[in-house]
């Protein structure tokens, strides 16, 4: 039976977090903020059609929210660790193996369920984690965690796939990949896309098609992988992760002394 | 406010379920002022809690419920992945304020009342699916000592 690994996340999962418990929240623009009310980490739909960026500092879009009526929210670690937890707990009823791998994302092992019902299997852990913790999540499925990564993305920015997305099948994979920009691709940072840009690298299948050893020269040990995982080749197992890079910044924040 | 993790983890260790109480409070009669909620959470035996990730814990503020035995101040504890059937307590939406009251299915008609016969007022509830039914009541939590109930808050 093939490998197969799923990634279930939250959508805008602090904001998400913050609606379970408050129907007023529902259809209108959230933002949660970072420590000391940095900055915006966590964007509903409504709030990021209104140009609110990732990471945006808050004095930059207070008039924009106030105007707009954004309901803005300090973090509550305590409150989405809480929700974490009970999200991974309706997982491991899904799936044996679990990898918590950051506090909205989660890698589920599935290559002991027929490929047949893998989608099937996601709509329903989909289905029962929004109704057993009012927590909407994106599914995506695929025989390396890189790619499992892609299908998550698909299945967030595509609406009719209905929040769940598997690319174990190759054409399939193939088609969606010379569609969906290099960025897109988990481990590619800001650095290694300029790189890739001058290299003509656009697409996901550009990167894939790149001969991974003479790769490794530009892009690291890290891109050699990420091409072999791109390929259906998985070089990170489940449990073992490098270093989270991803969602590191350094940011100020000032505040008044009175 | 406090919110402490659920899982099976609490659950295999030591028997205990710690369930949080959530920071707002049910709605049961008036509009429900958040200042003075109780921090923190229940230790409860497995064996009351059938589902930890699918179990709040809510704080409810006024006599709607009355008739149903749930009382202002009481705790209800409530389930998400019950199936709502008629004549149970539930937490639901409505008019935009999570409130508790108690489901009745007539015939194809889903409706919400308060249980006190003080108050007699029905408030017709559109779709199950809509997320309007937020859980369903698994039990109630009261203290009868009062001043008792402060020692709980950790």
């Amino acid at each position: 039976m093939s490998r197969a690994l799923a990634l279930i996340d939250g959508n805008s999962f602090y904001c998400s977090c913050e609606r379970v418990f408050d129907p007023k929240l529902s259809g209108v623009p959230v933002i949660v903020l970072s420590n000391n009310d940095g900055c915006a980490i966590a964007r509903t739909a409504e709030a990021k059609a209104l140009g609110i960026r990732m990471g945006e500092p808050y004095f930059k879009i207070r008039d924009l929210c106030r105007r707009q009526r954004v309901r803005v929210f300090s973090s509550n670690y305590a409150l989405y660790g809480d929700m974490s937890a009970r999200a991974n707990t309706v997982y491991r009823q899904f799936a044996r193996d679990v990898e918590v791998y950051s506090i909205d994302e989660s890698f589920l092992d599935l290559s002991d369920v027929r490929e047949r019902d893998r989608i099937a299997l996601a709509r329903d852990l989909r289905s029962t984690v929004r109704r057993w913790t009012g927590l909407p999540t994106c599914v995506g499925i695929g025989p390396t965690k890189t790619l499992a990564k892609l299908a998550n993305h698909i299945a967030k920015s595509i609406p009719e796939l209905g929040g769940v997305c598997d690319l174990s099948d190759e054409a399939e994979r193939a088609a969606w990949m010379v569609g969906i920009s290099v960025g897109e691709v988990w481990g590619i940072g800001r650095a290694s896309l300029a790189r890739l840009t001058a290299m003509g690298v656009d697409t996901v299948a550009d990167l894939r098609d790149l001969d991974p050893r003479p790769a490794r020269a530009s892009l690291t040990v890290v891109g050699e992988r990420i091409i072999h995982e791109l390929r259906g080749r998985s070089c990170l197992p489940l449990e073992i992760v490098p270093a989270r890079r991803k969602g590191c910044a350094v940011t100020r924040s000032f505040s008044t002394c009175d | 406010m406090g919110f402490y993790r659920v899982g099976e983890e609490a659950a295999d260790g030591t028997g205990l379920v710690r369930v949080p109480f959530m920071r707002t409070t049910l709605c049961a009669g008036f509009p429900s002022p958040a200042e003075d909620f109780i921090e923190g959470a229940l230790e409860l035996p497995r064996w009351l809690v059938p589902n930890p990730p699918a179990t709040f814990i809510w704080r409810v503020r006024g006599w709607c419920m009355k008739g149903a035995g749930i009382h202002d101040e009481d705790l209800a504890v409530v389930d998400r992945s019950l199936s709502p059937t008629s004549g149970a307590v539930v937490v639901a939406v409505v008019n935009g304020e999570m409130s508790i009251k108690r489901l009745l299915m007539t015939g194809n008609r889903l409706s919400l009342t308060f249980d006190n016969p003080d108050m007699d007022q029905e408030f017709a509830l559109e779709d199950l699916e809509e997320g309007l039914l937020w859980g369903v009541l698994l039990f109630s939590v009261r203290w009868h000592h009062v001043k008792a109930r402060s020692g709980v808050a950790r």
